[in-house]
Protein backbone atom coordinates (compact mmCIF):
# COMPACT_ATOMS: atom_id res chain seq x y z
CA UNK A 1 0.00 0.00 0.00
CA UNK A 2 2.72 2.24 0.69
CA UNK A 3 4.75 1.82 -2.46
CA UNK A 4 1.43 2.05 -4.13
CA UNK A 5 1.17 5.56 -2.26
CA UNK A 6 4.32 6.25 -3.07
CA UNK A 7 4.23 5.78 -6.84
CA UNK A 8 0.64 8.11 -7.23
CA UNK A 9 2.46 10.71 -4.95
CA UNK A 10 5.52 10.82 -7.51
CA UNK A 11 3.46 10.36 -10.25
CA UNK A 12 0.96 13.41 -8.76
CA UNK A 13 4.36 15.62 -8.79
CA UNK A 14 5.45 14.82 -12.25
CA UNK A 15 2.14 15.26 -13.76
CA UNK A 16 1.95 18.57 -12.12
CA UNK A 17 5.28 19.48 -13.41
CA UNK A 18 4.71 18.15 -17.02
CA UNK A 19 1.73 20.12 -16.70
CA UNK A 20 3.31 23.53 -16.04
CA UNK A 21 5.90 23.46 -18.52
CA UNK A 22 2.99 22.84 -21.38
CA UNK A 23 0.83 25.76 -20.04
CA UNK A 24 3.31 28.11 -19.74
CA UNK A 25 2.35 29.69 -16.72
CA UNK A 26 4.60 27.31 -15.15
CA UNK A 27 5.30 29.33 -11.60
CA UNK A 28 2.00 28.91 -9.78
CA UNK A 29 2.42 25.35 -10.42
CA UNK A 30 6.03 25.27 -9.19
CA UNK A 31 5.15 26.73 -6.20
CA UNK A 32 2.27 23.41 -5.96
CA UNK A 33 5.11 20.87 -6.83
CA UNK A 34 7.03 22.94 -3.73
CA UNK A 35 4.43 22.73 -1.43
CA UNK A 36 3.76 18.77 -2.06
CA UNK A 37 7.56 18.29 -1.63
CA UNK A 38 7.52 20.32 1.83
CA UNK A 39 4.87 18.48 3.10
CA UNK A 40 6.60 14.96 1.69
CA UNK A 41 9.39 15.59 3.83
CA UNK A 42 7.60 16.33 6.94
CA UNK A 43 5.99 13.26 6.73
CA UNK A 44 9.25 11.21 5.81
CA UNK A 45 10.75 12.40 8.29
CA UNK A 46 8.91 9.74 10.84
CA UNK A 47 11.27 7.84 8.97
CA UNK A 48 14.64 8.47 10.64
CA UNK A 49 15.92 6.70 13.59
CA UNK B 1 0.90 20.09 15.84
CA UNK B 2 -0.59 23.44 16.56
CA UNK B 3 3.16 25.13 17.91
CA UNK B 4 4.62 22.69 14.65
CA UNK B 5 2.31 24.62 12.34
CA UNK B 6 2.95 28.19 14.24
CA UNK B 7 7.09 27.43 14.85
CA UNK B 8 6.89 26.24 10.30
CA UNK B 9 5.10 29.58 9.75
CA UNK B 10 6.76 31.98 11.73
CA UNK B 11 10.04 30.67 10.07
CA UNK B 12 9.32 30.75 6.63
CA UNK B 13 8.01 34.12 7.45
CA UNK B 14 11.42 35.50 8.65
CA UNK B 15 12.53 33.97 5.58
CA UNK B 16 10.46 34.96 3.13
CA UNK B 17 10.86 38.59 4.62
CA UNK B 18 14.17 38.49 4.77
CA UNK B 19 14.70 37.16 0.69
CA UNK B 20 12.28 40.74 0.16
CA UNK B 21 15.18 42.54 1.18
CA UNK B 22 17.08 40.19 -1.84
CA UNK B 23 16.64 42.02 -5.74
CA UNK B 24 14.73 39.67 -7.75
CA UNK B 25 17.51 39.24 -10.00
CA UNK B 26 19.79 37.62 -7.56
CA UNK B 27 16.90 35.68 -6.34
CA UNK B 28 16.18 34.84 -9.17
CA UNK B 29 19.72 33.61 -10.11
CA UNK B 30 19.84 31.87 -7.18
CA UNK B 31 16.82 29.54 -7.81
CA UNK B 32 18.05 28.84 -11.16
CA UNK B 33 21.23 27.53 -9.85
CA UNK B 34 19.55 26.11 -6.88
CA UNK B 35 17.90 24.01 -9.56
CA UNK B 36 20.38 22.69 -10.99
CA UNK B 37 22.03 21.73 -7.75
CA UNK B 38 18.60 19.96 -6.40
CA UNK B 39 18.83 18.12 -9.58
CA UNK B 40 22.41 16.43 -9.21
CA UNK B 41 22.13 16.07 -5.37
CA UNK B 42 18.81 14.19 -6.28
CA UNK B 43 20.16 12.29 -8.87
CA UNK B 44 22.86 11.28 -6.47
CA UNK B 45 20.96 9.89 -3.59
CA UNK B 46 18.77 7.98 -6.18
CA UNK B 47 21.99 6.50 -6.92
CA UNK B 48 23.31 5.76 -3.21
CA UNK B 49 23.56 7.87 -0.49
CA UNK B 50 25.43 11.67 -0.27
CA UNK B 51 26.01 12.95 2.56
CA UNK B 52 23.83 15.41 4.53
CA UNK B 53 24.26 18.29 6.24
CA UNK B 54 23.15 18.85 9.01
CA UNK B 55 22.60 19.18 13.43
CA UNK B 56 21.64 15.81 13.65
CA UNK B 57 20.18 16.50 17.22
CA UNK B 58 17.31 15.26 19.22
CA UNK B 59 14.53 16.17 21.80
CA UNK B 60 16.90 17.43 24.76
CA UNK B 61 15.42 14.89 27.61
CA UNK B 62 15.21 17.79 30.20
CA UNK B 63 12.70 19.65 28.06
CA UNK B 64 10.60 16.64 29.43
CA UNK B 65 10.86 17.76 33.01
CA UNK B 66 8.90 20.36 32.23
CA UNK B 67 5.52 19.08 32.15
CA UNK B 68 3.84 18.20 29.08
CA UNK B 69 2.48 21.37 27.68
CA UNK B 70 5.57 23.05 27.48
CA UNK B 71 7.44 20.16 26.26
CA UNK B 72 5.12 19.47 23.59
CA UNK B 73 5.10 23.52 22.88
CA UNK B 74 8.67 23.27 22.72
CA UNK B 75 9.07 20.44 20.70
CA UNK B 76 6.56 21.49 18.33
CA UNK B 77 7.93 24.88 17.62
CA UNK B 78 11.11 23.13 17.15
CA UNK B 79 10.23 20.50 14.97
CA UNK B 80 8.14 23.09 12.83
CA UNK B 81 11.40 25.37 12.38
CA UNK B 82 13.39 21.60 11.45
CA UNK B 83 17.10 23.55 10.84
CA UNK B 84 18.22 22.22 14.56
CA UNK B 85 16.00 18.51 14.28
CA UNK B 86 17.90 15.48 12.40
CA UNK B 87 16.55 16.40 9.05
CA UNK B 88 17.50 12.61 7.34
CA UNK B 89 16.51 14.35 3.67
CA UNK B 90 18.06 16.90 1.44
CA UNK B 91 14.94 17.85 0.40
CA UNK B 92 14.34 19.49 3.44
CA UNK B 93 16.51 22.17 1.88
CA UNK B 94 14.00 23.32 -0.28
CA UNK B 95 11.81 24.45 2.03
CA UNK B 96 13.75 27.39 3.45
CA UNK B 97 15.37 27.95 -0.05
CA UNK B 98 12.15 28.31 -1.37
CA UNK B 99 10.37 30.30 1.57
CA UNK B 100 13.56 32.64 1.27
CA UNK B 101 13.80 33.17 -2.45
CA UNK B 102 9.90 33.97 -2.69
CA UNK B 103 10.59 37.03 -1.23
CA UNK B 104 7.17 37.06 0.38
CA UNK B 105 6.58 36.06 3.86
CA UNK B 106 2.90 35.28 3.03
CA UNK B 107 4.40 32.86 0.54
CA UNK B 108 7.01 31.46 2.92
CA UNK B 109 4.53 31.00 5.82
CA UNK B 110 2.08 29.25 3.93
CA UNK B 111 5.23 26.91 2.41
CA UNK B 112 6.59 25.98 5.63
CA UNK B 113 3.43 25.91 7.36
CA UNK B 114 2.36 23.07 4.86
CA UNK B 115 5.84 21.32 6.26
CA UNK B 116 5.48 21.96 10.08
CA UNK B 117 1.93 20.38 9.42
CA UNK B 118 2.66 17.51 7.94
CA UNK B 119 5.92 16.86 10.55
CA UNK B 120 3.32 17.49 13.18
CA UNK B 121 0.74 15.10 11.74
CA UNK B 122 2.85 12.35 11.11
CA UNK B 123 3.20 11.50 14.61
CA UNK B 124 -0.42 11.63 15.07
CA UNK B 125 -0.95 9.27 11.92
CA UNK B 126 1.30 6.96 13.85
CA UNK B 127 -0.39 6.89 17.40
CA UNK B 128 -3.87 6.45 15.07
CA UNK B 129 -2.35 3.75 13.39
CA UNK B 130 -1.48 1.79 16.46
CA UNK B 131 -4.99 2.65 18.02
CA UNK B 132 -7.26 2.03 15.00
CA UNK B 133 -5.26 -0.48 13.14
CA UNK B 134 -6.30 -4.24 11.22
CA UNK B 135 -4.41 -5.86 14.87
CA UNK B 136 -3.28 -3.70 17.79
CA UNK B 137 0.39 -2.75 17.29
CA UNK B 138 2.92 -1.88 20.12
CA UNK B 139 5.49 0.70 20.01
CA UNK B 140 8.02 -1.14 19.03
CA UNK B 141 6.15 -2.72 16.35
CA UNK B 142 5.40 0.83 14.57
CA UNK B 143 9.22 1.69 15.25
CA UNK B 144 10.69 -1.45 13.47
CA UNK B 145 8.21 -0.46 10.53
CA UNK B 146 8.93 2.81 10.34
CA UNK B 147 12.74 1.74 10.36
CA UNK B 148 12.24 -0.67 7.13
CA UNK B 149 10.82 1.82 5.23
CA UNK B 150 13.90 3.99 5.69
CA UNK B 151 15.00 3.01 1.91
CA UNK B 152 11.90 3.34 0.16
CA UNK B 153 11.87 6.81 2.02
CA UNK B 154 15.44 7.56 1.16
CA UNK B 155 14.47 7.03 -3.00
CA UNK B 156 10.83 8.92 -2.93
CA UNK B 157 12.75 12.18 -1.49
CA UNK B 158 15.69 11.79 -3.62
CA UNK B 159 13.10 11.34 -6.85
CA UNK B 160 11.09 14.35 -5.32
CA UNK B 161 13.84 16.34 -4.94
CA UNK B 162 14.90 15.51 -8.54
CA UNK B 163 11.73 16.47 -9.56
CA UNK B 164 11.22 19.75 -7.91
CA UNK B 165 15.08 20.85 -9.47
CA UNK B 166 13.29 20.03 -12.72
CA UNK B 167 10.26 21.89 -12.28
CA UNK B 168 12.27 24.79 -10.82
CA UNK B 169 15.15 24.64 -13.44
CA UNK B 170 12.01 24.12 -16.58
CA UNK B 171 9.90 26.87 -14.87
CA UNK B 172 13.13 29.65 -14.89
CA UNK B 173 14.39 28.89 -18.22
CA UNK B 174 17.67 27.17 -17.71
Amino acid sequence: VLRRAALGSLAAVAGVATGATQIGSAFPATWIVIGFAAMLVGLLQQTLP
Amino acid sequence: LAASVVGGAATGALLGTAGGLLAPAIRLATASLLGLVAMAIGASELAGKVPLLQCDRETPQPWMQHGALRWALRNGLTLGCGATTRLGFWLWYVIPASALLSGDARVGALLYAGYGTARGAAALLLLALMRFGQRPLGRDDVAIWVLEQRTLAQRLAAACLLTVGAAVAVTLGV
